[in-house]
């Protein structure tokens, strides 16, 4: 007993002592000798549930995962971890970790109605193939995708690009990551012409003011958060705003906080503009210099389907917004038409929602002229309860925080923009305010999107595994972009298909009209995570469709596939993510996966194997095709140049995608995995170093091209704890467009926002276009004016409440990590609905009880929470989406931003009646 | 037997309040304390992961608790209960 105690004091002073020195505290010298670990091996990783990017410490020994610290010598997280740090350990050890093939079968053969059985991964992917090449002799390159996701590694999205856009030759690939920040990657497109943000986490400490818009930080970044309570606790004149639809745990510590009503987040950046201009505190010196004003159409529709045909009854009514709206008063008020009178817009721009012209500053600030106080303060105040008075002076402190000339202000947003129907616009509006006080691109200055997942950054965004997107930012439909591909990925001329590829949703909604029947889920969850979900849940079903879902456990997606692939996870294989702040970091395989699990990068590169050349880069039709150099419609034969170039008809994908001749020149075994295994190069019996070569092939994208990566090695030294790119010489850069820190800004100038996109625009007014003739923008930044627009749904007397769903800290997504933790599965077991206790009092509803959400899709039950965390308003309720038993995304919306395609599950119409 | 070491911020005007706070609970030693900046270093031992959550979250929860993060989480497998 006593030798027990001792060595349980003794590991509890060690604790203690190391978790004091790793937050850089004084440590007494007695206290300080550190437990000696035998056989421990430690190693630096990344934690891979969201965005931030938190370093760690990962302990292994006998080939698991012991322990788990946050590391002291990383400047995200300062050794500091959330409760979701306790599941970087846990999460590989859960008792239903997929391990083995497993297939619907029946007699022995695939069946889509039968039971899954376990299968070889040959058997596997035969019977991909076999579907695979059924469908795509079928319907050609548009009726196969692969849904990828945040949670890639860079070296598996680069794989997953490269094998459907140089291989498939389709654009069928799209991340979840399109449900987290699209719209954040739109705006950044259309403000700067590049993407990403320009500051980075030191804002934190460097600013004066943090305005929080629909980011519940406190819950989803806890240990950004972290910072920010422990500067505003040490530091009397800071400011803390939090600007959300329903009262939260940020509101713990914030200074100010704006309860607003959905959408009008809208408003109420306008109101901040048009009291900067005001007021007089525009930084005129720095809007001349470095600015530009712009705008666009108002009638862009709400991302749904044009047509009804598959649209539910009582979706109906709904759906035809996406063609026809009547405007709100406030929205003609917004627009600046007669409130008075009825306004009946056909939406003609639905597929041109992107488009945009310059304007006058003199438009811009009569476009800004509605947004007075009064209406402001009308259409955003968000609770019922709230005196308008009090609201009204909360709107004016946050005014004078951005206009004060001599306050820094960060500004921070999450899902609360970005999954919005106009969440480009008012990821827009953040710029316009930040640009026009100047406070854009400096420390402790700057707006900023933080995203909710690993390497939503650093593989959806920066490798590109969108629709529309090649790496470093280029797009398919350019055809520079498409040249200097083909060039790095040494591909005949027009392999490469100019047509845009299917978002997430539309996938979806192309498997329900059978415009899309094959379909690879990797890393991610779609059929619980799509808005609408009745619908695509039975468009998988469809006997002709075939879904494959590589994964570590069981998901939704999981049960309506037809075929499943076990995935290895994390610290099972090689990786890299890049964070909010453009921060590449790496970790090397710690353990073994388990079973016959492999990584996704082993998965892609055997299937590869399965296609010749002449399967794929033959003729191909693809309905809609209409490019400069294209015949309409079809993708041309390119064996006969790819001969040319030395490759034969019969080289597979493989050979010529990915063990290619400089490929095979980077070696397995290398000096930088000290010993660390590599189970991908194992199972393939190779000799070259598939994570090391696809990352040194993607780097030439993004070299002098301003998203310069470091050498892989580099990331890999004793010293370096990521790095932020542009990296030049070696050296990372803080601030982007800023002549101090960005050495891509031209010399002489002190900002230039050189991104290249969309730098080159007609002339117009605040009606449309005036002078077609295109003016260079080349160095400057767009201020858009963007209005108010109503919600694509808004409560109704039979649908009478607000819906907004979203995350909580203990579950990440849609939980099918984070539920297999025991520990966090109990602290919050189901969803709940929360809900006002007036509201819940008028619909007979108390704590606990079960009620039914029903909007017109959809309908399931939870249980009522009228206390707890989230603190609603009447009239609005949340649900969180994490539980699959509480299927929330039956109910919402599939509306999506036009722009960024980024689906707004922050709002519809629900009723709630006891069950 | 887990082990987690735990920051806390606190005022540090309440420091001392919060120090007796933690106290109360199960499984949790207090180690150090810095009441100039209102830093609390405190261990939380359990047998089960599932009781370091609970745990976690019931610091979080205390009302002068301003901030608890995770420093480190190690596992031993050859620990026995004090219970056992």
């Amino acid at each position: 007993m006593s030798h027990h105690l001792s060595r349980r004091e003794f590991i509890k002073a060690s604790v203690a002592a190391a978790a004091a020195g790793a937050v850089g505290l004084p440590v007494p010298r007695m206290a300080s000798a550190a437990l000696p670990e035998a056989g421990w091996r430690w190693d630096k990783g990344v934690c891979r549930f969201c965005g931030v990017g938190c370093g760690l410490q990962i302990g292994t020994k006998g080939g698991r995962v012991v322990a788990v610290k946050g590391d002291p010598d990383n400047p995200v997280n300062r050794g500091l971890l959330c409760i979701k740090g306790y599941a970087n350990a846990q999460i590989l050890y859960g008792e239903d970790r997929l391990t083995r093939p497993l297939m619907r079968m029946k007699g022995g053969k695939f069946d889509k109605t039968g039971e899954f059985v376990a299968v070889s991964w040959e058997q596997a992917f035969d019977e991909m193939e076999r579907q695979f090449k059924k469908v795509y002799g079928e319907l050609g390159p548009t009726g196969v995708g692969i849904m990828g996701s945040g949670q890639y590694t860079v070296q598996e999205g680069y794989a997953a690009v490269k094998l459907v856009k140089a291989g498939w030759r389709s654009n069928n690939i799209d991340p979840n990551a399109r449900h987290c920040m699209a719209s954040a990657v739109a705006a950044f497109m259309q403000v700067f012409g590049i993407d990403e943000p320009a500051g980075n986490y030191d804002d934190i400490e460097l600013t004066d003011t943090v305005v929080l818009w629909g980011a519940n930080m406190a819950e989803m970044h806890p240990m950004l958060w972290a910072r920010i309570t422990d500067k505003r606790l040490a530091n009397d004149d800071y400011r803390v705003v939090n600007i959300t639809t329903f009262s939260n745990r940020n509101s713990d510590i914030a200074d100010l906080e704006i309860v607003i009503t959905p959408n009008s987040d809208l408003a109420l950046w306008n109101y901040i503009a048009r009291e900067i201009v005001r007021r007089g505190a525009v930084d005129k010196e720095f809007v001349e210099r470095h600015c530009v004003f712009a705008t666009g159409p108002y009638d862009i529709g709400y991302g749904m389907r044009a047509t009804d045909t598959f649209a539910f009854a009582a979706e109906r009514d709904t759906q035809r917004r996406e063609r026809d709206v009547v405007l709100t008063r406030a929205e003609a008020i917004a627009q600046r038409r007669d409130p008075d009178k009825r306004h009946r817009v056909p939406q003609t721009n639905t597929s041109t929602a992107a488009k945009h012209w310059l304007i006058s500053f003199e438009d811009f600030k009569k476009a800004l002229e509605p947004y007075t106080l009064d209406f402001v303060a009308e259409v955003c105040k968000g609770d019922p309860d709230e005196p308008l008075d009090a609201y009204k002076k909360k709107l004016q402190r946050l005014a004078d925080y951005y206009a004060d000339p001599d306050r820094k202000v960060v500004s921070y947003w999450t899902m609360g923009f970005n999954q919005h129907v106009r969440g480009t616009w008012v990821n827009e509006q953040a710029y316009m305010v930040h640009l026009l006080t100047g406070k854009q691109a400096k420390p402790g200055n700057g707006a900023f999107s933080l995203t909710g997942q690993p390497s939503a950054c650093g593989t959806a965004r920066e490798v590109g595994t969108f629709a529309h997107r090649l790496p470093a930012d280029m797009v398919v439909a350019n055809p520079a972009h498409r040249k200097r591909s083909e060039k790095i990925w040494k591909l005949p001329p027009k392999t490469l298909n100019p047509k845009v590829g299917s978002h997430i949703t539309k996938m979806m909604r192309d498997l329900e009209d059978g415009s899309l029947k094959w379909l690879w889920i990797q890393v991610t969850n779609p059929f619980q995570a799509t808005a609408n979900a009745n619908h695509w849940i039975k468009a998988a079903r469809k006997m002709d469709t075939f879904i494959v879902v590589s994964d570590v456990y069981p998901t939704l997606s999981c049960k309506v596939a037809d075929l499943i692939l076990p995935a290895a996870m994390i610290f099972e294989k090689w990786g890299a993510y890049g964070n909010s702040e453009r921060r590449t970091q790496v970790w090397r395989e710690q353990v073994p996966p388990p079973g016959e699990a492999r990584s996704d990068v082993w998965q892609m590169l055997e299937f590869s194997k399965r296609f010749k050349l002449k399967e794929v880069w033959g003729r191909q039709k693809v309905p809609g095709l209409r490019s400069k150099g294209f015949k309409d419609g079809t993708l041309p034969d390119v064996l006969a140049q790819a001969r040319r170039m030395g490759y034969s008809p019969d080289d597979t994908l493989y050979q010529v995608l990915f063990e290619t001749s400089s490929n095979r020149r980077v070696p397995w075994p290398d000096p930088v995995a000290r010993g660390h295994a590599n189970h991908t190069v194992t199972h393939a019996g190779i000799t070259w170093f598939p994570e090391k070569a696809l990352f040194e092939e993607y780097r030439p994208f993004g070299r002098d091209h301003a998203h310069d990566l470091a050498d892989f090695d580099t990331y890999y030294r004793d010293d370096i704890r990521g790095l932020k790119w542009p990296v030049i010489k070696g050296k990372e850069t803080h601030w982007r467009f800023n002549a101090k820190y960005d050495p891509y800004v031209k010399k002489g100038r002190d900002f230039d926002f050189y991104g290249p996109a969309l730098k080159s625009r007609p002339r117009g007014d605040l009606d449309g276009v005036t002078d077609p003739q295109k003016t260079s923008l080349a160095g400057k930044a767009k201020i858009f004016f963007r209005p108010y627009a109503a919600p694509a749904e808004s409560p109704n007397a039979e649908y009478d409440l607000w819906l907004c769903t979203g995350r909580v800290l203990e579950h990440w997504h849609s939980g099918s990590m984070t539920r297999r933790v025991p520990e966090l599965h109990q602290a919050m077991p189901t969803a709940q609905l929360f809900i006002h206790p007036e509201d819940a009092r008028k619909r007979s509803l108390a704590k606990n009880d079960l009620a039914w959400i029903e909007s017109r899709r959809g309908r399931i039950k939870a249980r009522v929470e009228t206390g707890g965390r989230n603190r609603m308003p009447r009239g609005l309720v949340f649900v969180p989406w994490f539980d699959e038993g509480v299927f929330i995304n039956k109910v919402t919306l599939d509306g999506t931003c036009p722009i960024s395609k980024q689906t707004d599950f922050k709002k519809c119409a629900v009723k709630i009646y006891k069950a | 037997m887990h082990y987690s070491g735990i920051l806390i911020i606190t005022k540090p005007n309440e420091t001392a309040d919060c120090i007796a706070d933690l106290k109360l609970l199960p499984g949790v030693e207090v180690h150090f304390c810095y009441p100039d900046s209102g830093r609390i270093i405190a261990v939380q031992e359990t047998e089960t992961v599932d009781a370091q959550e609970e745990g976690f979250r019931r610091i979080q929860a205390l009302p002068r608790v301003h901030m608890a993060a995770l420093v480190e989480h190690r596992i031993d497998p050859d620990g026995v209960s004090q219970n056992a």
